[in-house]
């Protein structure tokens, strides 16, 4: 018991520090952004990234600065980091939309795979810890009916139904919830920072600044990408914005 | 047929001073092979003095009718300027049908020697020439003189020599949007006096971008001869024309319709006629080859081609949040600047952006078209704070030097101040939210680390699924023994046996420190008897010695075990009740034995039962 104390305390300790010095920096920058100072405004957002903390307010604040700087790759960048953590805010998605229509988009964009629709519709959005909880409840419960099992030596279907129903629904939930931790931690595509010209076998293709792209394959000279119709081509990965 | 004389007095001649030429033509390039053809050798700026050596010129496929020439001498007065010519005609015939040609003839004027170059003819049968060409001919020859005026006959005809359309072009072949000029010349025998000339289809230039040239007001007539003919000209279109596609393009023939008078070959006749026919004539096709640009074209080349500069102007660089700021630029040169697109500035996003106001200013400069386009934006500023603004690039093709070339002009940075005040606040949706703009900050962050992970990747996701999985196991096995300790008597008598011995070896062990020898003794044997109870599972309770030898030999324990356990029995027994208490380290003795003993049993009951 006591080395938990030795270790979790001063963690503790370092993690509201670090909180405590992400707080001021983040209202600061916001400040700038009111003055206009947009490029200061992004240093200082960036150094709150630094501490070790993120927020979807900060992912969001972050872009709409690079918005105004008319870097419209980087706004995407970041305002598709704050999807993840914020996705159902409406000012978000107000913001997105004005952004995505600034953007020449020459791509027709192919559909998404059955599956994926149905996963972004429906828990695209969400966040991990209810699906996290509900389904360990629903385990822990199923594993105590199961226990009760051994000791008792009366079977009823009842019974019998009500643990198969917590273990199944608590492992789904389990599920769900480590596929969305997945979603959410995992980098989805990248934004194309700059304006590029990629090769093809039969052709030449300018992409606009903005355009999100998914990656296919990474070393470390250039990076293999898709474009939104499914075209694929090398670039420079400094022309790409993971996020 | 009207004849009048006129007399020209009072000339003053000077024209010894300017340089003579010698021209060669005919009367008509095509002939019947029943008809002459009249060759009439023009000497200008000279008299008929100043000509030696005068012959008729050789030919090919004729035959001079007359050696002796008529000669006839002309004087005009044009804008001051007095010319005169001499003019020597021989008639031929033609021996055949066929290329006939009257080869080139020299004439010495004065010390200087002249050539006439030579004329081609070409003749035909009879029945192929006009009516006009069999009519009766006067016993005087070619002169209509004493023709009758009000003969039938029909007038006669105007050929395809007689007035013709010809087209030139600037270049063969040009550049994607590059200038080329088409000039449509039109070609008449004097004489025939077109009038009420008119395009009588329309003209198409397909794949082209066309522009109109000017032709000169007051446009007069050249003299020039063509083929051994005499021609005036005129030009009667000039268009510029920027190709808008690649490849091989035509341009359709330009048609013309006008009112002529036939050509008889006698001026004062053709002067004094008032028989107008109608004719059209089409100009050439003419074929171009467009080809494409260059690759390499830079960022923001929207196709232009030509030669131009590039000018911009800011009407302001310190300005109020929501201030209008103008910005200027403009593209002047040569080239086709109709076509040419706005440069697309990459502004800072802080401005509202209106799209350009656009004006064009046409100029031609020669035959070149060229001009100035402005684009003019209005931007306004949402923000305040200082901003670099991009240069304004414009990127064109120069076909000249076959080269793209970006002109560049910087401006200078803007300074917005002030704050936007509510009144300036653009529009907002039903949510709150700007319209058309994005809704800049939000607030009350709520953090997490930077550096998540997935909850496949962390330790405590997996322990939270495996710690109630070992209680269940535990739990299960716990059941399990207890169920079986209920059920297998055998079992649970063998699981006990050893904790029981050892617990009666114990107890032994603390009555001898006790110093109670019955009890020791009586501790001993229970721990040997209850242990090979719980082991063989029997009663030990009442048994003989000879019933547990017997039990004991079951389980194959050996003779010396066996008799070493009954003799070890039989001295507690009498160690119990004997009167006199054994020593003590005798005891300790015993202790031990009944130790190894327990010990060995164990071991052989073990061996025997796996």
């Amino acid at each position: 018991m006591m080395w938990l104390l030795v270790l979790g305390v001063p963690c503790g300790l370092l993690q509201a520090q670090q909180l405590e010095d992400a707080l001021p920096l983040f209202d600061e920058a916001n400040q700038l952004v009111e003055a206009g100072a947009y490029q200061e405004a992004i240093d200082l957002y960036l150094s709150v990234m630094n501490t070790g903390y993120v927020s979807g307010a900060l992912y969001h604040n972050l872009a709409s600065t690079y918005f105004r700087m008319d870097e419209i790759g980087q706004a995407v960048r970041y305002y598709e980091r704050a999807r993840r953590l914020i996705g159902d805010d409406p000012q978000l998605i107000h913001n997105i939309q004005i952004v995505e229509s600034r953007i020449q988009n020459p791509f027709s964009q192919l559909p998404k795979p059955f599956w994926r629709a149905w996963w972004d519709q429906w828990f695209g959005q969400h966040h991990v810890l209810p699906y996290l909880i509900a389904g360990l409840g629903f385990y822990f419960m199923a594993c105590i009916l199961f226990a009760q099992l051994l000791w008792s030596t009366t079977r009823s279907a009842w019974h019998r139904r009500v643990r198969r129903f917590a273990l199944s629904l608590g492992l789904a939930l389990l599920l769900v919830a480590v596929l969305i931790s997945h979603d959410q931690t995992t980098p989805k595509g990248a934004s194309i920072l700059t304006p590029i010209t990629i090769d093809t076998e039969n052709e030449r293709i300018d992409v606009p600044e903005g355009i999100k792209v998914t990656v296919v394959n990474e070393s470390e000279e250039d990076i293999l990408i898709r474009l939104p119709n499914g075209v694929q081509g090398l670039v420079d990965p400094e022309v790409l914005g993971e996020f | 047929m009207h004849w009048v004389t006129f007399l020209l007095v009072g000339l003053i001649f000077t024209s010894s001073s300017i340089a003579q030429t010698v021209t060669g033509r005919v009367s008509s390039s095509t002939i019947g092979t029943e008809e002459t053809v009249a060759y009439t050798l023009e000497i200008s700026n000279a008299d008929a003095s100043d000509v030696s050596s005068l012959t008729p010129p050789s030919a090919e496929g004729l035959t001079l009718v007359s050696a002796n020439p008529s000669r006839s001498t002309n004087m005009s007065i044009t804008n001051g300027q007095v010319s005169r010519s001499v003019s020597y005609t021989w008639h031929y015939r033609p021996q055949q049908e066929g290329e006939a040609k009257i080869l080139e003839t020299s004439v010495s004027i004065g010390d200087q020697s002249f050539t006439a170059q030579p004329v081609t003819i070409t003749v035909v049968p009879q029945s192929q020439r006009p009516a006009r060409q069999n009519r009766r001919r006067s016993p005087f020859g070619g002169f209509s003189l004493f023709d009758d005026p009000f003969t039938d006959e029909p007038p006669p005809e105007v050929t395809p020599q007689d007035i013709f359309i010809r087209a030139a072009q600037s270049t063969g072949e040009a550049f994607l949007n590059e200038q080329i000029t088409l000039e449509y010349t039109l070609y008449f025998r004097p004489g025939t006096s077109p009038r009420n000339s008119r395009q009588s289809d329309s003209w198409d230039a397909e794949g082209f971008w066309r522009e109109d040239l000017e032709l000169p007001e007051n446009q007069t007539a050249n003299l020039v001869v063509e083929n051994g003919l005499q021609y005036q000209t005129v030009t009667i279109r000039r268009v510029a024309v920027f190709p808008t596609r690649a490849g091989e393009l035509s341009i359709d023939p330009l048609n013309i319709a006008a009112e002529v008078r036939p050509p008889n070959g006698d001026p004062f006749s053709s002067f004094f006629s008032n028989s107008y026919t109608t004719v059209e004539r089409a100009s050439p096709t003419i074929n171009i080859l467009s080809k494409a640009l260059p690759s390499g074209a830079p960022d923001g080349f929207t196709g232009a081609v030509g030669q131009f500069t590039l000018t911009s102007e800011l009407n302001q660089t310190e300005l109020e949040v929501g201030e209008a700021l103008q910005l200027s630029v403009t593209v002047e040169g040569s080239g086709n600047i109709a076509l040419v697109e706005a440069p697309q500035p990459d502004f800072p996003g802080i401005f509202e952006i209106y799209d350009p106001e656009v004006q064009v200013s046409k100029t031609t400069m020669g035959n070149v078209i060229g001009g100035r386009k402005t684009f003019t934006w209005l931007l306004i500023p949402r923000t305040n704070g200082r901003f670099d603004m991009p240069p304004i690039e414009f990127a064109f093709f120069d076909p000249s030097i076959t080269e793209y070339v970006v002109r560049s002009s910087n401006l200078d940075p803007i300074t917005v101040t002030g704050t936007v005040s509510p009144s300036m606040a653009t529009a907002s949706t039903a949510s709150g939210f700007p319209v058309d703009d994005i809704a800049v900050l939000k607030r009350n962050p709520q953090w997490i680390s930077a550096t998540r992970s997935p909850l496949y990747q962390h330790l405590w996701f997996y322990a939270l699924f495996i710690v109630p999985l070992i209680g269940l196991a535990i739990t299960a096995i716990i059941s399990h023994r207890i169920k079986r300790i209920e059920t297998d008597t055998a079992w649970a008598r063998n699981r006990k046996a050893h904790p029981l011995a050892r617990k009666h070896l114990k107890t032994a062990k603390q009555l001898l420190k006790d110093g109670d020898p019955d009890q020791f003794y009586a501790a001993l044997e229970q721990s040997i008897l209850g242990f090979l109870g719980n082991r063989l599972n029997i009663f030990e309770r009442g048994l003989t010695r000879m019933q547990l030898d017997g039990h004991l030999s079951e389980f194959g324990i050996t003779d010396q075990q066996r008799q070493q356990l009954l003799i070890f029995l039989d001295t507690c027994d009498a160690a119990r009740f004997a009167p006199i208490p054994p020593e003590k380290s005798l005891m300790e003795e015993h202790l031990d034995q009944a130790g190894q003993i327990l010990s060995s049993l164990g071991h052989q009951i073990d061996s025997v039962v796996t």
